[in-house]
């Protein structure tokens, strides 16, 4: 019998190895290719949002309100209008509200950098209490409070001169009054600093006053900006939040209701199925990459798992020039390098046949499809996305032949017929809104 | 400056100043007796470093302290009192000892 050593059998198990973290790796970055891809798509979504909108609300007026609602169902929208009025009364109201204070309307006369009354008052203040200030910063000391407290300089200083604070104070007295050589002894300076914590005390009141009257000029006229922004931009901000609700709760439906609702309106259909075509192929690679690199991941890990704990089993020096069955070995450590190859190159040509998908008006075609067979063309098993494999239990005839030529089996028609009893069947049991 | 170090500042200090200071000197008050960290019996003039490394807090109770600073104000006795709580820096010990010498002197203690 042939047999192999366990020198031989640790290389196998690595060329093994070095083939399965190399699908790995591949699996990795496709996903990290559609991450990419989803931001891609993301923006290509929020572009047909936008046009999609556009075309279904030109304007939030009742004419306009009126024709999408009718166009989407999406009844919400009805009372945009009266939400838009309301947002504008509010801000009118505070904003006359603002309008009559006085602190806005002397703003300028108060509150102009160079000659505004409250600016130029709180000058003068801080002008006036800086020599006393002065006189306070002077006369820091860590003593300072025990002598203005022990009334030191004057006759109610009464600790004994056998104490050592007594020296400590006269001390610290002596230090503090070397700083202002105009005063002759620590009981003229104490008044003076006295007097001078007064005059700043009340100083600082006067400035806290001020600046809180400054603060609320400087707020009225900061809030008066904001809300006569906040109205310039109400009618556009509401046009925007309107069209892309009404425009995101119709690309959430499905064409086989919308399609019948939007046959007099083919412009709008177009845009509506490119979003709503967008959305289902950004579901489809998500599916498809999960299928593949995500099982991939899941089936690889272990296995990298257990060659490791061969190689380490075979690399022990009892086995490692010990002979091994070559049948059993070329079994266990069999190449897959190319199963692996041809699982890629398929991913990436389904995945690709997907993406470059772009011709969205092929689902006006239709009265009831998925995205799907449109964009494989049924050229690939999409079983495995649900809501293809629920599309092909109800239309087995897609999964086996692909989308039914639409010259032969849907002429306009038999195509407005079924749009008709769509209509019908939606009027009396479908609510968009409460899709 | 623990106790040792002042008590050795100050003797130097008063002994400049005319003193002859005995170290640790037993004293006798209504209250009881207490060791004095610095006096010179024969003036009547000394300190009292209080510390509490030294044991001087159980030694130097409120009814001590208030007996000697009695005397003190009668003029029985000289006595700077210091308490480590409150001790300044070394120069600022030497002031306030010089300074309480130089009072002594005016008021005829210390000639």
């Amino acid at each position: 019998m042939s047999m192999y050593t366990g020198a031989e059998v640790v290389r196998l198990l690595r060329q093994q190895r070095a083939e399965v973290t190399d699908a790995l790796g591949a699996a990795e970055n496709a996903e990290q290719h559609h991450r990419d891809t989803r931001r891609q798509l993301a923006a290509e979504y929020s572009a047909a949002i936008d046009d999609l909108g556009s075309s279904l609300l030109p304007a939030l007026e009742p004419e306009s309100v009126a024709r999408a609602v009718q166009l989407t169902g999406y009844t919400p929208l009805q009372d945009a209008i009266a939400q838009r009025e309301r947002e504008r009364h509010t801000l009118t109201a505070e904003l006359q509200q603002i309008e009559a204070d006085p602190a806005f309307v002397h703003r300028e006369l108060q509150l102009h950098p160079r000659t505004g009354t409250l600016i130029v008052r709180q000058s003068e203040i801080v002008g006036h209490r800086a020599p006393w200030a002065e006189v306070m910063d002077k006369s820091v000391h860590e003593r300072l409070e025990r002598l203005l407290e022990t009334g030191y300089g004057t006759d109610d200083y009464n600790v004994p001169f056998w104490r050592l604070s007594y020296y400590s104070d006269w001390e610290a007295a002596d230090e503090i009054l070397a700083r202002f050589p105009d005063k002759k002894n620590f009981g003229e300076l104490r008044k003076e600093i006295l007097e001078a914590r007064a005059t700043v005390a009340t100083f600082d009141g006067a400035l806290r006053d001020l600046q809180v009257q400054i603060a609320h000029g400087a707020a009225v006229e900061r809030r008066h900006q904001e809300l006569t922004e906040a109205l310039r931009g109400l009618d556009e901000r509401y046009l925007q939040t309107a069209r892309t609700r009404t425009a995101q709760h119709l690309a959430a439906i499905e064409p086989k209701w919308v399609n019948p609702r939007l046959t007099h309106a083919p412009d709008i259909q177009l845009v509506y199925l490119r979003a709503n075509g967008v959305a289902a192929k950004a579901r489809y690679l998500d599916a498809m990459v999960e299928e593949h690199a995500g099982k991939l991941k899941e089936q690889l890990a272990p296995a990298v798992g257990k060659i490791d704990r061969d190689i380490a089993k075979f690399s022990r020096p009892k086995n490692l020039h010990a002979y091994w069955p070559r049948e059993v070995i070329d079994q266990r450590v069999k190449s897959r390098r190319e199963r692996f190859a041809k699982q890629q190159q398929k991913f990436e040509s389904h995945y690709s046949t997907v993406y470059v998908y772009n011709d969205y008006s092929r689902g006006s075609a239709y009265p009831d499809f998925v995205w799907w067979y449109l964009m494989t063309d049924n050229r690939f098993h999409g079983s495995y996305i649900p809501e293809v494999a629920s599309f092909e239990q109800s239309h087995p005839e897609w999964a086996s032949h692909g989308p039914p030529s639409v010259r032969d089996e849907y002429d306009d028609s038999s195509a407005a017929a079924v749009i008709a009893d769509q209509s019908r069947d939606e009027s009396s049991s479908y609510s968009m809104d409460a899709s | 400056m623990n106790e040792r170090e002042g008590s050795e500042r100050l003797r130097e200090i008063f002994n400049k100043a005319g003193c002859e200071i005995a170290r640790d000197v037993p004293f006798v008050l209504d209250a009881g007796t207490v060791t004095l960290d610095g006096w010179d019996a024969a003036r009547r003039v000394g300190f009292e470093f209080i510390t509490t490394e030294a044991g001087d807090r159980a030694e130097f109770t409120s009814s001590v302290l208030a007996e000697l600073e009695a005397r003190i104000e009668r003029g029985e006795l000289h006595l700077l009192i210091i308490d480590e709580a409150l001790a300044p820096r070394p120069e600022s010990l030497d002031r306030a000892a010089g300074r309480f010498l130089e009072l002594l002197g005016k008021r005829g203690v210390l000639r």
